[in-house]
């Protein structure tokens, strides 16, 4: 508790950290409050600004986007019922009623309450998780770390998308493009073809940016314009009463929990957790009937468990070095450029910064909380935006901050290549979050694949018989078999049906 | 043939030939590993093991998924209900190609003729092909394209210390003069 505190004075160390908490939080919703556009879009997107500042200005901006951006996708669920992020898809089915019945204020005013609610209690449980699972971190050799990063990737695969093996493929084609640039250990050039600009490999900013953003917005670039009205509101206190609000702690905490707990497993993320802390409201509810119909109880599970998620997704980044999606793998970009690589020793040899960041999730959470509350309506003036404008300044400045990551242009051509390739992988229906997996734990992967190796003489036997890392490597093997099999059984199946029915 | 028979084509075969184009990638993955220089020692996991691997598991995955694909279409052929998913429309597939084609000449030009040049190019072409043919207001396209380009110039030059391209070709001119 007392890192926790001692951290806050830190933040405020520098003048520019209000402006940057309350400047990330502001774009952070705008992202996140405009469809199309997301909290990783806007990471990756300001992550080249982010090299000239020190560690703590750098993390206090890209967390306060992160967090703005995920709280942000409720206004447009509510008020457009178009989820403004994939985490807020829960908060449309009973935010939208509530928006029809007049009662739009209650609705996003419940749900700022609530997101930032969430967030509290996700950066709680990371406070507590993140010392006992950094602990544990410490007894992990390279034998131990080359299985988890496979068994994150098998689970990333396997979670991604309709098919698990659609899901390894987009995380190989991610790992092989890990490969290209010097090998690890011995330095060799590997699949540059004479190109010397290749031979650090792909710089990860334009790589992310083009993969995850271009991509993101070419396909946008063929959804129509959504021409959904507007809700209009009066703003009136909290919208809710002092009973509503503690009778919804219960459905609070428990989505809270659901989050965190879906975060910290890698792969899955926000875009899961709300809609199962939703079923789970309304399994768990008297009235199960009335989730839809634009009741507070399904607006406060997905709001919150969306936002708890934050937490839960930071555990694995901060105690093994293992980013849970795509938007802490570019976290992870971060750090590195700032030359800390999250990993067994990381929690033990940079406490005070664990705490700075915890603190700093705290104060993100207030800072949105208050924007968003006190600043709602010029939000909503942003919905109205048309797509055709929105679209190229974000492209522009995607290809400006690519220029900045080390002002050549190659890196901006990096960006295009990559972006086609996320746009034609989405053609084919292959996910993205395994590439993005598959490029920045490939290296890990390959390195302490190769020292295990070395040290074991070529035996490979030892990844199994060393307890923790055989133990994973099973589970890998375990998820990877069970959900094939799963997939292959649905196939059979719906081709029985059909039979049946001819 | 007509627009849906094509788009039902699509549909049905494209995962077919999705594995089809990754297990040629993945093969020729796997052989270029083999020309990857390595330092000659007793160890056997050197720089080209791990691309081989790479490969040699994006060939196994792309065959299942060849597998996968192929009982689906049988299926699917079985139950005579192909369509399902609506393809997007070519009006809508043409943006995507047209603005694929603008950040292209964007970024070929940002060497040669600078920053400000092209992107006040970039965003206003831009505009056009994203709006509708009855809601373009060149004007206000213009201005905006003007403004939104000095406003990232100033950011960037004055903020962040990020000195943009200025241009081949002006430098040039500037150095003759």
């Amino acid at each position: 508790m007392s890192e926790f505190l001692a951290a806050f004075p830190q933040i405020f160390s520098s003048p520019e950290a209000l402006l940057l908490i309350f400047g990330g939080c502001i774009i952070g919703i705008i992202f996140g409050s405009i469809p199309g556009l997301t909290a990783g879009i806007a990471i990756a997107l300001f992550l080249p600004l982010t090299f000239k500042m020190d560690i703590i200005p750098s993390f206090t901006l890209l967390l306060s986007l992160y967090i703005g951006g995920i709280s942000g996708g409720l206004i447009s669920a509510i008020l457009l019922k178009i989820p403004g992020t994939p985490a807020s898809v829960a908060t449309v089915f009973d935010g939208g009623p509530m928006a029809d019945r007049g009662e739009a204020w209650k609705a996003l005013s419940v749900s700022i309450v609530f997101s930032f609610i969430g967030t509290l209690i996700g950066v709680l449980v990371l406070c507590f998780l993140t010392p006992v699972l950094g602990a544990i971190s410490l007894k992990f050799g390279v034998f131990e770390y080359f299985s988890i990063a496979l068994f994150s990737l098998t689970l990333v695969s396997a979670l991604c998308g309709d098919s698990i093996v659609k899901g390894l493929l987009a995380c190989l084609i991610g790992l092989f493009l890990a490969c290209v640039g010097s090998a690890p250990i011995d330095g060799f050039a590997r699949y540059t073809f004479g190109v010397h600009a290749l031979d650090a490999g792909f710089h990860e900013v334009p790589a992310l940016v083009g993969l995850f953003a271009i991509s993101e917005l070419l396909n946008n670039t063929q959804a129509k314009e959504a021409k959904a009205d507007l809700a209009r509101f009066e703003r009136k206190g909290f919208g809710m009463s002092a009973k509503e609000f503690f009778g919804q702690m219960p459905n609070a905490f428990r989505s809270g929990l659901i989050g965190v707990f879906v975060g910290i497993l890698p792969g899955i993320g926000g875009s899961v957790c709300n809609l199962l802390a939703y079923g789970v409201a309304k399994k768990s509810s008297k009235k199960p009937e009335r989730f839809g119909t634009g009741i507070i109880d399904g607006l406060v599970a997905s709001e919150t468990s969306n936002n708890a998620c934050i937490g839960g997704t930071m555990v694995p980044l901060l105690t093994l070095g293992i980013p849970g999606d795509a938007v802490t793998a570019i976290l992870l970009g971060a750090f590195t450029i700032n030359g800390l690589t999250p990993g067994p020793m990381f929690y033990s040899e940079n406490i005070k910064l664990i705490y700075v960041i915890f603190a700093l999730m705290f104060v993100c959470a207030i800072a949105t909380f208050l924007i968003q509350y006190f600043g709602i309506r010029g939000f909503t003036q942003l919905l109205r935006i048309p797509k055709n404008i929105l679209l190229p300044m974000v492209l522009v400045m995607c290809i400006v901050g690519s220029f900045a990551a080390n002002n050549r242009i190659f890196d901006v051509w990096t960006l295009l290549v990559w972006g086609v390739l996320g746009f034609v992988m989405n053609r084919f229906e292959l996910p993205l979050t395994p590439v993005i997996m598959g490029f920045i734990l490939g290296p890990i992967c390959e390195k302490y694949l190769r020292r295990g190796l070395m040290m074991s003489q070529n035996d490979f036997s030892v990844f199994f018989t060393r307890k923790i890392s055989g133990a994973f490597l099973i589970l890998a093997i375990a998820m990877a078999v069970f959900t094939f099999a799963a997939q292959m059984m649905r196939i059979r199946k719906q081709s029985a049906d059909g039979k049946g029915d001819s | 043939m007509d627009k849906q028979r094509l788009a039902d084509c699509y549909q049905k075969y494209r995962t077919a030939v999705c594995a089809g184009v990754l297990f040629l990638f993945f093969a020729w993955v796997t052989y270029y590993s083999g020309k990857i220089p390595v330092l000659v020692t007793t160890i056997s996991v050197d720089a080209k093991f791990w691309p081989r691997v790479i490969g040699i598991m994006g060939c196994i995955f792309s065959l299942l998924l060849l597998v996968q694909s192929l009982l689906e279409i049988r299926q699917k052929e079985r139950n005579e209900k192909i369509s399902g998913k609506t393809a997007a429309g070519s009006g809508q597939m043409n943006r995507s190609f047209q603005t694929l084609g603008l950040i292209f000449l964007y970024i070929l030009g940002l060497s040669c003729l600078g920053f400000f040049l092209m992107t006040g190019l970039y965003l206003f072409f831009q505009f056009l092909v994203l709006s509708e043919p009855g809601e373009r207001n060149l004007k206000r396209l213009a201005f905006i394209s003007v403004i939104f380009t000095i406003g990232v110039y100033l950011v960037f030059h004055y903020a962040f210390s990020v000195v943009l391209p200025k241009g081949s070709l002006f430098v040039r001119i500037g150095g003759m003069l």
